[in-house]
């Protein structure tokens, strides 16, 4: 592709009730997201609120992702937000807090559920380029949860990693510590 | 490999996914390759995953049957429940007598005077040197440490081990001294140092001291906190929060919470959590009030023994108890069904797994 990383035309954005941004991934996909949800992505939002610099693009290339992955991304950080606000009209009620606290465990529960192992990890870069802190944090404990107690093959298979020990050496770190390796669940 | 070269992650990703895991498969993990052994035994990685610890808290409880003298451990965690817990690992009967950090002193039940550190959950331990050069005999019967305590520091990984009673000559009265030996983790020595005798001391409470700012915090039975600074071996003293007395059925105990000092006071109606907020002008402050009207039958025999901002563990006789703060809810971990020889909270320690090293 010819593209020299940020699209420099300027669209001319018709002023919608809310503010949206486009993003452009790097298969091609174009999304029109409220800046609210945009502004989640750290890396945007540092171009943003620069000071002394007015950054009026409306339209970004992001270089490192791909459409699925973002459609996911905005999926969760709008939901988040949502969230968010709901917490915040509970406060003070127990009741109604708690529900929001469920409601929001359910959609989490569910929405890393459907998660191949592969796009949990396309996923993770993802959020990690575009600074996400909290999304991060919940994909980073998705992962431990799911190698937690796995077999070293099985973890070495999920991140596609070669082993570099020789066989010695690798007997002798199991050696070092052998009750870690006891009561591993089956591959 | 992959087309990414050096793996499919950033090394801070891989970092905080292993700082994530449980201790048992942290270890594992050292043999996936040689990079994720290397950042497994960084120092920077050790911190980052005792701080995440910090928010798991749990329980250690010593359960003796009535029907046998052995007794054994069990852990009790909000997370995963009730797990057996063992230290065979130090080929010795040990008694718990400290708990700071991860990490755990223990003295020897059939040789007096032998202590171990250790870290229950990465199986590291340390046999202390002798504390004194002179074996226990009948004409230096100092016998046991009356209090034992155990400082952890996460930043710099040493610690220290207190011991601390008083000096009796065979068949006489205190001589009016009280001695601390202190174990220093670095210099593998210890060393000793003498304080005059303080009304105080002879009203502290064992098994409540609490390491934070760098010093040892014990509860007396007055109104005062007994502090012992580890920098300079100096004891000074530190006022509970002024609305907080025993009397009229109060009882106070002293925990740590989320790094502070706390002070836990339980009348028959209510438990009240306070926290030194500002530990440099010993600023308390009132952070929750809990009724204890679900709980009134447990009330005369409820003890708590680790905290943190969102939940409190307690123990009785026979249970142990968490109580979830946001929530507001209490919840049973863990019943005795038979008679135990002792109440539970007799030998109950706040504990978290990390992966402080004891060498």
């Amino acid at each position: 592709m010819a593209d020299d990383g940020v699209n420099t035309k300027v669209e001319a954005v018709s002023k919608a009730t809310t503010e949206t941004i486009e993003l452009r991934t790097e298969d091609g996909g174009v999304f029109d997201v409220d800046k609210p949800v945009a502004m989640e992505f750290l890396i945007l939002k540092s171009f943003y609120e620069d000071e002394g610099r007015v950054f009026d693009k409306t339209s970004i290339r992001l270089p490192n992702v791909k459409q699925l992955e973002l459609s996911k991304v905005i999926e969760y950080c709008t939901r988040a937000l949502e969230f968010g606000a709901k917490s915040a009209a509970a406060a003070g009620d127990k009741d109604a807090e708690r529900m929001v606290r469920q409601e929001r465990e359910g959609f989490e529960a569910e929405f890393v559920d459907e998660l191949s192992n592969e796009m949990l990890k396309e996923l993770i870069l993802a959020v990690n380029f575009l600074d996400i802190k909290e999304m991060l944090d919940f994909l980073i404990r998705s992962v431990a949860n799911r190698i937690r107690n796995r077999s070293v093959a099985y973890v070495r298979q999920f991140f596609d990693i070669e082993n570099d020990f020789t066989p010695q050496e690798e007997d002798q770190i199991h050696q070092e510590n052998a009750w870690a390796f006891e009561g591993v669940d089956a591959d | 490999m992959n087309s990414r070269g050096d793996g499919f992650f950033p090394d801070e990703v891989i970092l905080q996914i292993l700082a994530r895991l449980p201790v048992k498969s942290l270890f594992m993990c050292k043999t996936v390759c040689k990079l994720w052994y290397r950042l497994s035994a960084d120092k920077y990685f050790v911190q980052l995953y005792n701080d995440l610890s910090v928010k798991n808290l749990m329980v250690l409880v010593e359960v003796s049957e009535a029907s046998d003298s052995k007794s054994r451990l069990i852990c009790v965690d909000n997370l995963s429940g009730v797990s057996e817990f063992s230290l065979d690992f130090l080929k010795d009967r040990v008694k718990i007598r400290a708990s700071c950090n991860g990490l755990l002193c223990c003295s020897s039940i059939p040789d007096k005077g032998v202590y171990y550190v250790c870290n229950p959950m990465t199986r590291e331990f340390r046999l202390l040197p002798r504390s004194r050069e002179r074996p226990v005999t009948r004409f230096y019967p100092d016998g046991e440490a009356t209090l034992v305590g155990l400082a952890c520091c996460s930043s710099s990984q040493k610690f220290n081990v207190v011991l601390a009673g008083y000096h009796r000559s065979f068949g006489h009265r205190s001589d009016g001294t009280f001695i601390c030996l202190v174990f220093d983790s670095e210099l593998n020595r210890w060393r000793k140092f003498v304080s005059f005798q303080d009304d105080h001391f002879t009203h502290m409470k064992r098994n409540q001291v609490v390491f934070v700012n760098g010093s040892l915090h014990w509860l007396t039975g007055s109104s005062c906190i007994l502090v012992l600074d580890l920098h300079y071996d100096i004891w000074r003293k530190m006022s509970l929060p002024g609305e907080v007395s025993y009397g009229s059925g109060n009882r106070i105990y002293l925990l740590e919470s989320d790094g502070c000092l706390s002070v836990i006071q339980i009348s028959d109606a209510w438990l009240n959590i306070w926290v030194l907020k500002d530990y440099e002008r010993e600023e308390w402050h009132l952070a929750d009030r809990v009724s204890l009207r679900c709980v009134r039958g447990l009330v005369p025999g409820i003890f708590p023994i680790s905290q943190t901002g969102e939940y409190v563990f307690l123990a009785t006789h026979k249970q142990v108890l968490v109580y979830q703060r946001k929530k507001r809810v209490w919840k049973v971990m863990y019943s005795v069904n038979n008679s135990s020889a002792l109440p539970l909270w007799f030998s109950a320690h706040a504990f978290r797994s990390t992966i402080f090293s004891c060498y």
